[in-house]
């Protein structure tokens, strides 16, 4: 269960429903074969997702490793895809490329005009995942409890004044990342940089373990079979800063860093480290830094 | 409803096609193989070589026996001892230098093709990338 945590003014608040806009990496397909395309290049089983009905799916290299994690709406006669921030470009083109000459899909980036809304609200989970639409605004639910609005940004602005008017706070982009080390969740800058493998990073419900074969699946397959993952993500906090990358663990191992942010007296991390020491309390040492696991995620 | 209306539709879209004039090959025991699958096809039917989506590693082969198109501007054809192979002008540069070979074997057996554009192959052998 993710916990929201927000920074407000220095103080950390928990419970509270705050939103985060996202001014492009959209794409729309359109064609009867859209949904086809898509399944064969992404790790759901998407061909017969129902009509207004969204689904996350990962998009993975040939080595199993993700490029892209797209949501994708079925908005019946057009589908709708929002990528992680700057991975949109990568998947339109294996999307381009996927298309046979015998599918008629056509691919639509709407990098401008268009925008989506994340309103972050525990309180009000939702396990469907139906869209809802109003006016030019479609939303749908995420099951951790993130309501999602897609719509042109005239829409979308006054949606977003409607929602600063109820008293939701608008989270920037520092506020955000520690939400996402808090909570476990990985960005497109991570997957841009370390193209984790979602099984990883605690995405497994973006595969379907039964659909068949799509791109990095053999991989997936193997790892799944074997049921032991090299890495895991955790969040940790830490005495210093620590910087992006790899680090050598004292008594041995590796830690992978993605992000470090300084909150609350000490330094919040999330990494990948060997499932070994992912409990929560474990301690660690990187030189004289001292680490302590907060989340196996 | 969709996202986006009827006006829209004019957007520029994201599409790579890189289309080049083909080189395609085949063996001799491939060749005997067509025209065994052909039967008596030959001047009405054509060999359909494409690719799609899917595998392991991104892509899979297709191959078809289909009637003759009527318009085949947007394909190139190849013509081995009487049987005529055509690949559309998408997956030209993608199935440009592929060697068609066909194995006996019970076992991984049949039409095999050779791509020298694919840089890696899944371990069932069926996709490539």
């Amino acid at each position: 269960m993710p916990i929201n945590r927000v920074v407000v003014g220095n103080h950390l608040v928990e419970i509270m429903s705050f939103y985060h806009v996202r001014r492009a990496d959209i794409t729309v397909l359109i064609g009867p074969d859209s949904l086809d395309v898509l399944h064969s290049v992404t790790t759901q089983s998407v061909s017969d997702l129902s009509d207004n009905v969204s689904i996350f799916a990962s998009i993975l290299n040939p080595n199993g490793r993700m490029t892209d994690r797209i949501l994708i709406w079925n908005l019946v006669d057009q589908i709708a895809l929002i990528h992680l921030e700057g991975c949109s470009e990568s998947t339109r083109t294996l999307l381009s490329k996927s298309v046979s000459w015998k599918q008629d899909v056509k691919i639509i980036p709407l990098d401008s005009g268009f925008s989506s809304i994340w309103v972050y609200d525990l309180e009000n989970i939702r396990e469907d995942k139906k869209i809802i639409i109003d006016g030019q605004i479609h939303s749908t639910h995420t099951e951790d409890g993130v309501k999602i609005h897609l719509g042109p940004n005239n829409e979308i602005n006054e949606f977003e004044s409607n929602l600063i008017r109820s008293g939701i706070t608008k989270i920037d982009d520092d506020g955000m990342q520690l939400f996402q080390i808090m909570n476990g969740q990985i960005n497109g800058n991570i997957v841009r940089n370390y193209r984790p493998i979602p099984l990883e990073v605690s995405l497994s419900n973006d595969i379907s373990f039964t659909k068949g074969c799509y791109t990095g699946q053999e991989i997936i397959a193997r790892l799944d079979a074997r049921g032991v993952l090299a890495r895991t993500l955790v969040t940790f906090s830490s005495t210093n800063h620590l910087q992006s990358g790899n680090h050598k663990i004292i008594g041995g191992g590796r830690l992978v860093v993605y992000y470090s942010l300084f909150h609350d007296e000490k330094w919040m991390n999330l990494g990948l480290i060997h499932p070994d020491l992912a409990e929560t309390g474990i301690e660690f040492s990187l030189d004289d830094i001292d680490c302590n696991i907060i989340t196996k995620w | 409803m969709g996202l986006i209306d009827g006006d829209s539709f004019a957007l520029p879209m994201a599409i790579q096609v890189d289309v080049v004039q083909a080189e395609i090959d085949a063996t001799e025991r491939a060749i005997v193989a067509m025209k065994e699958a052909m039967g008596g096809d030959i001047e009405t039917h054509i060999l359909l070589i494409s690719v799609e989506a899917g595998g392991c590693s991104g892509h899979m082969y297709d191959m078809q026996i289909i009637e003759r198109p009527s318009d085949i501007s947007s394909f190139q054809s190849f013509v081995f001892d009487g049987i005529t192979v055509m690949v559309h002008n998408k997956d030209s540069s993608t199935l440009n230098g592929i060697r068609v070979d066909f194995k006996d074997t019970l076992l991984g057996g049949g039409f095999q093709i050779e791509n020298p554009n694919a840089d890696k192959s899944c371990g069932c052998g069926q996709s490539f990338g």
